[in-house]
């Protein structure tokens, strides 16, 4: 009777373990499933890394490191690091950018001088790229009106964005941060056919090159 | 005595403004086109080519077996039987002054989109067998470019009437295209990347390649077998260059501190627009003497130029309003005369572009601010608009 209980008893109690350690089997399972994956998504990661960055060599020795040591957090805090200098650098571009989208140089008809009633803004240009401590190319985009042939409007933008850049050179500007591109007339602002659409259009503007 | 004397003063005030034209009695011929199986899209194609080609007259009747043409139509000189089945055409010319066939042919297309350039075939043959000078021109395809929104234009290839257009390249702004053979079965066109890019591009096969880059500006204005004369920003300065595609030669041509463009080869001298006087103007420099001198001495401001063995065409503004519309106009003289003759007189004419043979001119007018395509018969003194839904930037022929 005693070794019929102590059967039962130990037949329940290997039953419990038993169901115990099947939970904690799928437990591992899902714990390597997700390790799997957070290594997938560290990879991707750093795939993606390498496709805005371009540093081939630097992302293998961190791929090493977490294979090794399961140190994906590293890996992710790195990453992290990486996305922030992007994002920094993202927000600088765009921050210089907005402060030069408001300044527009027009220019009268057919012309390619930099009138007297502009020189103002040209100066605050100059100042703003001055100020500038981090390395970007700014490009002056020469544009024209509808009218004139689009080759002519072409030299003509070409003109005024050139006119611009010395401009911006002879006010201490360094000209190797400068680039100039015509657009002609293909890049209107306006497209309404009357004489203030057509003065808007006659302009310089600026963008930053990423 | 006194009536005489005021009619006399009467027709004299008038008289600057009479144009005396003398017409010479010159009868087309007249053909009959029979036809059972021709859908609408193939006459209509067939009636604007003969108005084009503006040598012989067409009128269309539906009964392909029509026997007495010749009493239904006495004054008719030929008659053209077409008849239209699975992408075929089957066509007999007969002169029925002598009863003779003078074309008999079939002419096929894989596809019917293509009709267009089976009908102008078909004229261009009815027009070499009729015995006039033949007019290559009208089998020609047309390459241009249209704004499909700001810093975005697509480049598309048609006939000459525009009925078939097909869009070949597209995204971004896909600039000046220019045939690159006379086969016309390539092209040169810029896109503006980061900098302007040449490009060569293959219509059939898509194969394109990277000719040329440069900072500022760069626009193919003529080529010549391997020489390519490009508007170009050296030192970021537009002028006039020429380029070797086969041993990557540049050259510059012109140099000057303010606007050289549209060069064009003239025999040993190259034709190009230039602002060196203040306002753009036509010129030309003699590629062994550098000598340059003013082309054209007519109107003070000429935005473009198309020449074409003796015949210079320039496109001229005639008023000079920064606030209002303004009108540009193509005048056409001929090499050591003085006389000019104006082809247009209203809206903005632009971008002229001569056929090979110097007959006909094709041109872009805007006018209330839509694009047509002009073609000028020069001999004939006839124009010919094609609308367009859209504003052309730029095309060759």
């Amino acid at each position: 009777m005693k070794s019929k209980k102590l059967l039962a008893t130990m037949s329940v109690f290997l039953f419990l373990v038993g169901c115990g350690q099947q939970p904690e089997l799928d437990v591992d399972a899902n714990n390597q499933a997700q390790q799997q994956q957070q290594q997938n998504t560290t990879q991707q990661h750093q795939d993606n890394s390498s496709n805005q960055t371009e540093p081939t060599t630097e992302n293998n020795e961190q791929t090493d490191l977490s294979d090794q040591t399961g140190v994906v957090v590293t890996n992710q805090e790195s990453t992290e690091d990486e996305n922030n200098n992007q994002d920094e650098t993202a927000t600088e571009t765009e921050s210089l950018a907005s402060k030069l989208s408001g300044k527009v140089i027009y220019f009268d008809f057919d012309k390619y001088n930099i009138r007297d009633d502009q020189i103002s803004k040209v100066q605050e240009i100059a100042n703003i790229i001055k100020d500038e401590n981090r390395n970007f190319t700014i490009r002056i985009e020469g544009n024209c009106d509808e009218w004139g042939s689009d080759e002519y409007n072409y030299a003509l933008g070409l003109k005024r964005a050139k006119t611009l850049k010395q401009a911006l050179i002879n006010l201490g500007v360094d000209g190797a941060k400068l680039t100039i591109i015509s657009y002609g007339e293909t890049n209107p602002v306006c497209l309404s056919h009357n004489r203030s659409c057509w003065a808007k259009n006659r302009r310089d503007n600026l963008t930053v090159l990423p | 005595m006194r009536i005489f004397f005021i009619l006399v003063l009467f027709l004299f005030s008038y008289a600057k403004n009479l144009e005396v034209v003398k017409y010479v009695s010159h009868k087309e011929p007249k053909i009959i086109v029979l036809y059972n199986n021709f859908p609408n899209k193939l006459k209509k194609i067939l009636s604007l080519d003969a108005e084009i080609i503006a040598n012989y007259k067409l009128k269309f009747q539906k009964n392909y077996d029509d026997e007495n043409i010749k009493e239904s139509y006495p004054d008719a000189d030929f008659v053209l039987k077409v008849n239209f089945k699975n992408n075929r055409l089957y066509v007999v010319l007969k002169n029925l002054g002598n009863n003779k066939i003078i074309l008999k042919k079939m002419y096929q297309i894989s596809s019917f989109k293509v009709y267009p350039f089976m009908i102008h075939k078909l004229s261009y043959d009815i027009n070499s067998k009729l015995g006039f000078p033949k007019v290559d021109w009208i089998n020609k395809k047309i390459v241009y470019s249209v704004y499909m929104g700001a810093k975005e234009q697509a480049i598309f290839v048609a006939d000459i009437t525009l009925t078939y257009r097909k869009k070949i390249i597209f995204g971004g702004l896909n600039v000046f295209p220019k045939w690159a053979n006379k086969e016309q079965t390539e092209i040169y066109y810029t896109k503006l990347e980061i900098s302007p890019v040449l490009y060569k591009y293959n219509i059939y096969t898509g194969a394109k390649s990277r000719v040329l880059s440069t900072e500022g500006m760069l626009v193919v204005s003529d080529v010549k077998g391997d020489k390519l004369l490009l508007t170009l920003a050296i030192d970021e300065q537009p002028d006039v260059c020429e380029y070797n595609v086969k041993n990557h030669i540049l050259k510059r041509v012109t140099n000057f501190s303010g606007i050289d463009v549209n060069g064009h080869f003239y025999g040993n001298e190259i034709v190009f627009i230039s602002d060196r006087l203040g306002y753009p103007n036509v010129y030309k420099k003699n590629l062994t003497t550098g000598k340059v001198s003013k082309l054209f001495y007519y109107g003070k401001n000429h935005i473009a130029v198309a020449v074409n063995k003796d015949k210079i065409v320039v496109s001229s503004r005639e008023t000079d309003n920064a606030f209002e519309k303004n009108s540009f106009n193509l005048l056409l003289i001929k090499k050591g005369e003085s006389a000019v003759k104006r082809l247009t007189f209203e809206g903005k004419n632009i971008s002229p572009v001569f056929s090979d043979d110097g007959t006909t001119l094709l041109f872009i007018k805007e006018y209330k601010f839509n694009s047509k395509f002009g073609i000028i018969r020069l001999d004939k003194n006839k124009i010919l608009y094609f609308r367009i839904n859209r504003r052309i930037q730029a095309f060759d022929f």
